[in-house]
């Protein structure tokens, strides 16, 4: 734990500048440089961070599998302290797209919500995801709810295809949102700056990871020290 | 070595009964005996096809039991099988048996197979007379789609209760267990539904099984990933 | 010591969260010995039954049963068949019957002749012609004497009891004492927890009391008097966890 804080706080230095000054750029480029959508006009931009943060969110949910199965086989709790920031980062990234997605909906299709395969998997995994935070909540000590929420982790990660197939079979049709014109393929200012915005977000995510990783480490040494405070023997 | 390997070294005693199949038995001689979470499960799936025909007034939307009888067959399962699962765990919390189970010199894996085993039985044993139940209700001639739907059920609910034995048995270890495992099971349990009401739908209309086929499919590699999963992580679930 | 003990602790620590819990206890038990720990709430004596019944895992330091360690995952199934733990639970089926419980967890351990040793146990724990009765019907004495033929099913060469007199009556207390004083006469070492000082001395070749993580006190019965161990007792306890 003593060499992983100064690494995260060197991590956060020089990712919380660089984030800042992408993050800026991709504004810029989604609202002056990318030509608007002929089908979907204005309100297509929103997919430039729409479609970044569904990726971040299953970036944390895969981060949240890695560590689980880490935590099983290592039993150290650092492994779990990472599990529950990237869960935490995965639940905030899927909100995004929740919200996000129904703003784009109602001028695009005329209704705020679509049972659409993406969305609907991204609902349901919030869900899932939603349950192992109140999960942690409720375990008695901190290894079970290490142990019983690495479980969770990793059931719910397999889940994930699982559930895609099946909202896909059930309801098809999501809409191609980067298609321009004549049908030749994604202009290429639209293509780079989703790539950028794609790239930052990968950034941001890092980095939002590494400020919720440490706290969790910080959290663990106050309660560490509190617990030491009330045991006087030790 | 991962820990699940170590432990399936052990070999158990060549006339002794597998423990999957003593624990099985177990619970079904305590279940014969308070018949509690059939009765439970039977009563909340009547209540529950209740509340649905009160919801959707069928007669007078002139529905037919092959329209709604998809949805009603797997709202009343889902339902009715969280108080059984839930019910299956907390008896062995009662008295601190579940730490019992957990010092047998048995692999885990032998508790989380007898506990879904026993869980199955239940879910179908409250399957096989709602199902009548309902058909009587809804004005349905069940005997002609009897096979294929069985076979439906049972894949399903296998399903259903492979992962619902391992988020019991996870959430009976918390303080509000009865809040958290639906929490749990219903969004994870997704793909199962979703396969389960497609392929059921197809039966009641009277479609062959090629129809649906693939669903019944999908739905047994459904429940063959969480018996796996089950199988190897229950050894950190039943741990103190 | 001459023989090798059956179970011996080496430096065994346990810590909760950050709070130690046992701190480098060590601890020797004979075949045939049985051992009374006393100790305050929350002095670890629970948690150090817990872990020589491979029910939780020592953070620190090794516990041995006959000189294989218990965290040797490939024996584990080994050990647990050598061990017999009695919670303060009875980790019994309340709607089955008694002869229905020691079956089942009879068949968990594959113990051969099963009719016969549960039949055994049941004259044991005098509770013949109750075996067909559901638990729930029991007073607490018989559920707690029906409890010590569980943990007893596979003839475990260890016996743990976490506080087995707490709620017992003073009848059911002494029968419970023979039941545990004839087991050191089976050739097994058994370990208790207890509150009750006069009950644990009465019953157990050596105490100890648990204090500060450790066994700070630990003596055979014939050099301990009562008041010995009441004023250790009163002096120890009240001091820390």
């Amino acid at each position: 734990m003593e060499r992983l804080d100064p690494m995260l706080r060197t991590i956060e230095l020089v990712l919380f500048p660089v984030v800042a000054v992408l993050m800026v750029a991709c504004l810029y480029c989604i609202f002056c440089v990318v030509p608007n959508e002929v089908t979907m006009g204005a309100v297509q931009r929103i997919f430039y961070f729409h479609v970044p943060s569904a990726w971040v969110a299953f970036l944390g949910f895969f981060v949240v599998f890695v560590a689980s199965t880490l935590y099983l086989t290592t039993r150290q709790l650092v492994w779990d302290t990472l599990a529950h920031a990237a869960a935490e980062l995965g639940v905030l990234f899927c909100a995004i797209v929740l919200l996000s997605g129904p703003i784009w909906a109602r001028p695009a299709w005329g209704t705020w919500w679509t049972w659409e395969a993406r969305l609907t998997t991204t609902l349901v995994l919030e869900l899932v995801f939603v349950a192992y935070l109140v999960l942690r909540s409720q375990a008695e000590s901190r290894d079970q709810a290490a142990r019983l929420a690495a479980v969770v982790g990793i059931v719910g990660f397999l889940d994930v295809p699982l559930i895609y197939f099946s909202v896909k079979l059930w309801r098809g049709h999501h809409p191609i949102v980067f298609k321009s014109g004549g049908g030749e393929g994604l202009e290429p200012a639209m293509l780079k700056t989703f790539m950028l915005c794609m790239f930052t977000f990968t950034l941001f995510f890092s980095l939002l990871l590494a400020l919720r990783f440490r706290l969790g480490l910080l959290q663990e040494d106050l309660a560490e020290i509190k617990d030491r405070e009330m045991s006087p023997g030790a | 070595m991962p820990r699940w390997l170590a432990a399936g070294r052990e070999v158990a005693p060549l006339n002794a009964t597998p423990p999957a199949l003593v624990i099985c038995v177990k619970d079904l001689q305590q279940e014969l005996k308070t018949r509690e979470s059939f009765t439970a499960a039977f009563f909340f799936a009547l209540l529950v096809q209740l509340v649905f025909s009160f919801a959707f007034d069928f007669q007078s939307l002139g529905l037919g039991f092959q329209d709604v009888g998809a949805g009603v067959l797997w709202i009343t399962l889902t339902f009715s099988s969280i108080l059984s699962l839930q019910n299956s765990f907390v008896i062995e919390r009662e008295k601190n048996c579940l730490a019992a189970l957990a010092l047998c010199p048995c692999d885990p894996s032998s508790v989380f197979l007898g506990k879904f085993l026993a869980n199955l039985i239940f879910v179908l044993a409250v399957q096989a007379f709602v199902l009548p139940i309902s058909a009587l209700f809804f004005g349905y001639d069940l005997a002609a789609v009897a096979l294929p739907l069985s076979l439906v059920v049972v894949v399903n609910a296998a399903g259903f209760s492979a992962l619902g034995t391992l988020f019991a048995a996870i959430s009976v270890r918390t303080r509000r267990s009865e809040l958290l495992l639906p929490l749990l099971l219903f969004p994870a349990a997704t793909p199962v539904v979703i396969w389960g009401v497609k392929a059921t739908r197809l039966c009641l209309a009277g479609r062959g099984l090629e129809a649906y086929e693939y669903l019944v499919g999908l739905s047994a590699c459904f429940g063959a990933i969480f018996a796996v999963a089950g199988v190897l992580l229950f050894d950190y679930v039943l741990e103190e | 010591m001459s023989a090798p003990s059956l179970v011996s602790t080496r430096n065994l620590e346990f810590r909760f969260g950050a709070r130690p819990v046992l701190r480098g206890l060590n601890l020797d038990l004979h075949r045939g010995e049985s051992l009374a720990v006393f100790g305050s709430n929350g002095a670890g004596k629970t948690t150090l039954l817990r872990i020589l019944a491979t029910l939780l895992r020592p953070t620190g330091g090794e516990a041995f049963l006959d000189e294989v360690p218990l965290s040797a995952r490939a024996q584990r199934s080994h050990l647990r068949r050598r061990i017999g733990f009695l919670s303060h639970q009875s980790m019994l089926y309340e709607r089955l019957t008694a002869r229905q419980n020691l079956h089942f967890y009879a068949r968990m351990y594959g113990v051969d002749n099963r009719a016969r040793r549960c039949a055994e146990l049941l004259e044991m724990v005098e509770l013949g012609g109750r075996e067909d009765d559901p638990v729930e019907e029991f007073s607490k004495g018989m559920q707690q004497r029906l409890a010590l033929a569980r943990a007893l099913v596979h003839d475990p060469e260890l016996v743990l009891l976490d506080e087995p007199f707490s709620g017992l009556d003073p009848r059911a207390s002494s029968r419970l004492g023979t039941l545990l004083q004839d087991l050191p006469r089976r050739g097994k070492a058994v370990l208790f927890t207890s509150h009750h000082l006069e009950m644990g001395l009465g019953v157990a070749h050596r105490v100890a009391i648990l204090s500060g993580g450790s066994f700070a006190f630990d003596s055979p019965r014939e050099s301990t008097s009562l008041e010995g161990l009441v004023a250790a007792y009163a002096s120890l306890a009240g001091r820390g966890a």
